[in-house]
C-alpha cells in the first residue's frame, strides 16, 4: 500500500513539473510565439525562458478565440520594477520614463541591439523616433552625434543635470576633450566663457551649419559680448580683411585659451607678422613689413615694443591703414588742423603748430621750425613719411636711409645729422643745412 | 609842606601808579582777545553735503601764528619793557608770495620790505640787504627763489629787479631801463632764466638769470585775444609754459616759453570761470591750476584742461574767507606741520597759501592757508 502511495505521489510531481516547464516551452516552440526568441538579445526571463515572470495564467484554454487567457502580472513600469531600479530620483527625466512608458524605448522580449533596444551603436534611428531630427542634420555634426552615440553625453532615464547630460555640461565636454582640459588647465589666458561657463556658450553640441559647431558664425557669435568690437565693426570705414573672411575672429585669436594676451596665438607683433611677411597680399599688395622690419637700425618705439597695436587697430578704423588717429593717405596733403593725429598723439602735440619755437622740434635754423615749414602748407604739405620711416629704417630718427619710392623714382633723402643741425640733399629740394645755435641765412628762399 | 598834604600826595601818586599798572594789565588781557584765525569749527570747501576738497587751516599774521605755541606776556612787556622781536615780527600789507623749500617769501609794498617766513621754526625774516642803501626796496610786489637761494624781487617803485644772495646781502639789479614804460609786477625763474612779466607793456621779458640779459620778449601777437592784455601775475608748469592772468580782458592766457598761444580761459564776470579781477595764479603738481579773483574775493580751482573744478574763500564765512586777495602759492612742503589743523581723517595733499590786501580789522588774516585734500578712506 505504502509503495502505491509513493509511486503515486512521484507521478504527480513529475505531471506538476513536466506541465510548468511544457508551457513555457510551449509559448517559444510552438509556432505561436516563436518570433519572441527570434531577437539576439532577449529579456532575461524570456532568455530562461520563464514567461511566468512576467505573464500569469487567467484561463485554463489557451489559445483562447477572443479573449486572453494569460496577462501580465503587473502593469507596466510596476511589471519592470519587480526586477530593474526606479527612477525619479534625479532632478530631470526622460519623459518616457517620467510617463512609466519604458516600452517607449525597450522591447519586451528580446531586440537587435542591447538593453532591449531595437539599435545598434548608432541610436539615432531610436532617439529621433521622438526628438525633432533638424538639428542632427546639420553641415558641421559633432562627432557622437555623426556616429549616433547620443547616451555618450545623455542619460536615457534620469539625470541631475537639463537636456539628461551626465554631468555639468563643461565636465560632459571634458571627459572626451581630455587634451584640451590639460592644455586649458596649464593655459595662462584663458577666456571667460571658457574658464567658467558652459561649452554652450558658443558651440552647439549636436550640429551647427558653421565650422567649429559655432552657434553664430564668427564674428557675429563673438560680438554678442563683446558689444564695443561690434559697434567698431558694424561702421568701420578701414576694415581689417581677415576678420569678415572665413576664419574671421580666429585668424588672429584662440577661442579658447593661449600662452599671450588677448589669446593672441603668438605673440602681438609675431602674430600679425604672421600675415604681414609676404610680398603678395591684397590688391595692390600691402607692404612686407616683415622683411621691412628685418636687420633694420632703428625700429620705431612701438615696434621695438612689439606693439604693431600702438598704432593700428586690429578690428579696423576710420583711418587710413586701420591707423588708429589721422593720417592722410596721400604723401602730398593740404594740411589741416589734426591730419595727422596718430603720429602726435605720441610725439609733440605742438609740434606742427607754431612757425617758430625753441622746444618743439629739434629741426630747426634758430627758432625756425623746419618740420612746420614741409608739414603746414595749406597746399602742398608733406606727409611725414616722405622723410620718415613709420616702421624701421637704417637712418637716425627713422629717417629714410634708402630711397623713398615716388612712382618710378627711388628718390633719395641723403639726410646727415650734426650736433647743433644737420643737412639735407633730398630729390625734393637743393641742399640746405640748419643750425639750432646759429641760424643759417639761405641765399635762395628755401620755403617750400 | 603839610604832613598831611604829603601824606595825600602820597597817596595820590601811589593810586596813580596802581590805576597805570592796571590798565596796562587790562590791555594785556584785551590784547588776549586778538583776531583767533584758527577755527573752532571746520571750514570745508565745498560744504557739506558734498564731498570736501579743500579745507581752511589757519592764518597768519605774525610769528604768533606760527611755529610751537609761543607768546608773550604783557606783564613780560611791563618788566622788560620791549618786545622780543623773534615772537613779536608782524606781516605787513602784501601783494606777491612765494613758495620756496619751506619758507613763504611776501612781498609788503606798503612796508618796502621782504618777509620771509617759516612756519615751521615760527620766524619772520627780513634780508639784511634790503636795510643798505643798495638794496633798500620801494615798493616790492613779487618775488622768486632760485636753486642757490638767491633772491629776485620785483619792486615796481625802484622798476627793476633787485636782487640777494642767498645770506640776505644785496647783489645786483636786473632790468632797469628796459623800456620807460616797464613795470615788472610777477617774476618767475625756470630753466636758468628769469621770466618777468611787465605790466607797463604787456609783454613777458626773458631775461639771463646769471648776468639780467634780456634774451627774449613775447606777449603780443596779431590776434587779440591771444596777446597779453593788462597782465598782472603768471606761474609757470614743469615744461616751462606760462599761464597769465589778465586784468585787461580777464582772461588766464597759457605761453609756451616761446611766447606760442597755447589757450586761454576766463572772461568777465562773477560767474563759475569767470574773473572780474584775476590776479594771483599758482599750478599744484597735478597742473591745476588756482587762480585768484580781487573782485569776487576767491581762489577757482581749474584742472590743466582748464576745466572749473571747484572755487574757495567767498566772503561772510565764519572762518577761511578772503579780503582782496591777491598772491597765492602752493606748495606741498610743510605738510606734516599743517597737517595738526585739518579735521581728523582729511590728509593734506597741497597747502595753498593766499595773501588777503585787506580786511586786518575783521580779522581776515594776512595769509590765509587752505589744505587741498581728501577724507582717508577707511
Amino acid at each position: 500500500m505504502n509503495r502505491v502511495v509513493s509511486l503515486l505521489c512521484l507521478a504527480g510531481c513529475l505531471i506538476v513539473l513536466y506541465h510548468g516547464q511544457a508551457s513555457a516551452q510551449t509559448c517559444s516552440i510552438t509556432s505561436c510565439h516563436r518570433s519572441i526568441v527570434a531577437p539576439v538579445n532577449l529579456h532575461v526571463p524570456v532568455k530562461e525562458k520563464d514567461c511566468v515572470a512576467c505573464h500569469k495564467r487567467i484561463n485554463q484554454q489557451h489559445p483562447l478565440l477572443g479573449r486572453k487567457s494569460w496577462e501580465l502580472t503587473a502593469k507596466v513600469p510596476v511589471l519592470c520594477s519587480q526586477c530593474h531600479f526606479t527612477f525619479g530620483k534625479k532632478k530631470v527625466m526622460h519623459s518616457p520614463v517620467k510617463d512609466g512608458d519604458c516600452l517607449a524605448c525597450h522591447q519586451k522580449h528580446g531586440a537587435s541591439g542591447r538593453f532591449l533596444l531595437d539599435v545598434g551603436e548608432d541610436q539615432t534611428g531610436l532617439c529621433l523616433g521622438c526628438h525633432d531630427s533638424g538639428p542632427f542634420k546639420q553641415q558641421f555634426m559633432h562627432g557622437p552625434v555623426a556616429v549616433g552615440a547620443c547616451t555618450k553625453c545623455h542619460d536615457p532615464h534620469e539625470a541631475e543635470e537639463k537636456a539628461l547630460l551626465e554631468g555639468p555640461v563643461r565636465n560632459v565636454c571634458l571627459k572626451c576633450h581630455m587634451d584640451f582640459a590639460k592644455l586649458l588647465k596649464e593655459a595662462p589666458v584663458v577666456h571667460p566663457p571658457v574658464k567658467d561657463g558652459p561649452c554652450t556658450s558658443c558651440h552647439n553640441p549636436h550640429g551647427s551649419p558653421y565650422n567649429k559647431l559655432l552657434k553664430k558664425r564668427m564674428p557675429d557669435l563673438c560680438v554678442e559680448c563683446h558689444t564695443t568690437i561690434g559697434k567698431k565693426l558694424a561702421g568701420v570705414k578701414v576694415p581689417h580683411k581677415p576678420i569678415q573672411q572665413e576664419g574671421s575672429c580666429g585668424s588672429c585669436h584662440s577661442a579658447h585659451y593661449s600662452q599671450n594676451k588677448r589669446l593672441l596665438p603668438l605673440e602681438e607683433m609675431a602674430t600679425c607678422l604672421n600675415c604681414h611677411d609676404k610680398d603678395n597680399m591684397g590688391k595692390p599688395p600691402l607692404r612686407n613689413i616683415k622683411k621691412e622690419l628685418a636687420g633694420k637700425k632703428y625700429l620705431h618705439g612701438p615696434i621695438e615694443k612689439g606693439e604693431c597695436k600702438a598704432c593700428h587697430d586690429p578690428h579696423g578704423s576710420d583711418n587710413f591703414r586701420m591707423l588708429r588717429g589721422s593720417y592722410p593717405a596721400d604723401i602730398y596733403t593740404p594740411y589741416k588742423d589734426g591730419a595727422y593725429g596718430i603720429c602726435l598723439t605720441c610725439h609733440e602735440k605742438n609740434l606742427l603748430r607754431f612757425t617758430e619755437t625753441t622746444i618743439y622740434t629739434k629741426f630747426r635754423n634758430g627758432k625756425r621750425n623746419l618740420h612746420y615749414v614741409h608739414v603746414v602748407n595749406s597746399r602742398k604739405g608733406r606727409s611725414c613719411r616722405v622723410c620718415h620711416q613709420p616702421h624701421a629704417a637704417n637712418g637716425v630718427k627713422l629717417i629714410n636711409k634708402e630711397n623713398m619710392k615716388f612712382g618710378e623714382w627711388d628718390l633719395p633723402i641723403n639726410f646727415t645729422i650734426n650736433a647743433s643741425g644737420g643737412r639735407c640733399a633730398p630729390g625734393c629740394h637743393q641742399a640746405f643745412s640748419y643750425d639750432r645755435e646759429k641760424p643759417l641765412v639761405y641765399k635762395t628762399d628755401p620755403s617750400l | 609842606m603839610k604832613p598831611n598834604t604829603r601824606t595825600f600826595r602820597n597817596l595820590l601818586y601811589f593810586l596813580l601808579t596802581c590805576l597805570s599798572l592796571s590798565a596796562l594789565l587790562l590791555a594785556g588781557c584785551a590784547s588776549d582777545q586778538k583776531c583767533r584765525f584758527i577755527p573752532n569749527k571746520t571750514i570745508y570747501f565745498p560744504p557739506a553735503p558734498d564731498e570736501p576738497h579743500i579745507q581752511y587751516l589757519t592764518g597768519i599774521n605774525s610769528t604768533e601764528d606760527i611755529g610751537e605755541a609761543k607768546k608773550q606776556s604783557n606783564i613780560s612787556l611791563v618788566v622788560t619793557g620791549k618786545e622780543r622781536p623773534e615772537i613779536l615780527k608782524k606781516l605787513g600789507k602784501a601783494y606777491g608770495i612765494t613758495a620756496h623749500k619751506g619758507k613763504l617769501y611776501l612781498a609788503e609794498g606798503m612796508s618796502k620790505e621782504i618777509s620771509i617766513v617759516d612756519p615751521v621754526k615760527g620766524t619772520i625774516e627780513t634780508p639784511e640787504g634790503t636795510k643798505n642803501a643798495k638794496g633798500a626796496l620801494g615798493y616790492p610786489v613779487h618775488t622768486a627763489v632760485d636753486d642757490d637761494g638767491n633772491l629776485y624781487v620785483a619792486d615796481t617803485a625802484r622798476r627793476e629787479i633787485v636782487v640777494y644772495d642767498a645770506k640776505g646781502n644785496f647783489k645786483t639789479t636786473f632790468g632797469k631801463g628796459i623800456d620807460p614804460k616797464s613795470k615788472i609786477t610777477d617774476i618767475s625763474i625756470y630753466n636758468g632764466k628769469l621770466y618777468a612779466l611787465d605790466l607797463g607793456t604787456s609783454t613777458v621779458r626773458v631775461l639771463n638769470l646769471k648776468t639780467g640779459e634780456q634774451l627774449a620778449e613775447f606777449g603780443s601777437s596779431d590776434k587779440p585775444n591771444q596777446s597779453l592784455r593788462v597782465p598782472g601775475n603768471f606761474t609757470m608748469d614743469s615744461k616751462g609754459n606760462l599761464y597769465i592772468t589778465n586784468i585787461g580782458n580777464n582772461m588766464v592766457i597759457k605761453l609756451d616759453q616761446d611766447g606760442n598761444f597755447l589757450g586761454s580761459f576766463g572772461g568777465l564776470g562773477d560767474q563759475f570761470g569767470q574773473f572780474v579781477k584775476p590776479k594771483g595764479i599758482a599750478l599744484n603738481k597735478d597742473k591745476q591750476i588756482f587762480v585768484v579773483d580781487g573782485g569776487t574775493n576767491v581762489v577757482q580751482l581749474f584742472d590743466d584742461q582748464f576745466h572749473l573744478l571747484t572755487y574757495f574763500g567767498w566772503p561772510g564765512l565764519p572762518f577761511g574767507s578772503l579780503n582782496g586777495p591777491a598772491g597765492v602759492a602752493v606748495s606741498s612742503d610743510n605738510i606734516e606741520y599743517f597737517q595738526k589743523y585739518a579735521a581728523p581723517g582729511f590728509k593734506l595733499e597741497t597747502l595753498i597759501y593766499v595773501v588777503s590786501q585787506f580786511g586786518q580789522e575783521f580779522c581776515i588774516p594776512r595769509i590765509s592757508v587752505y589744505g587741498l585734500g581728501e577724507i582717508e578712506k577707511k
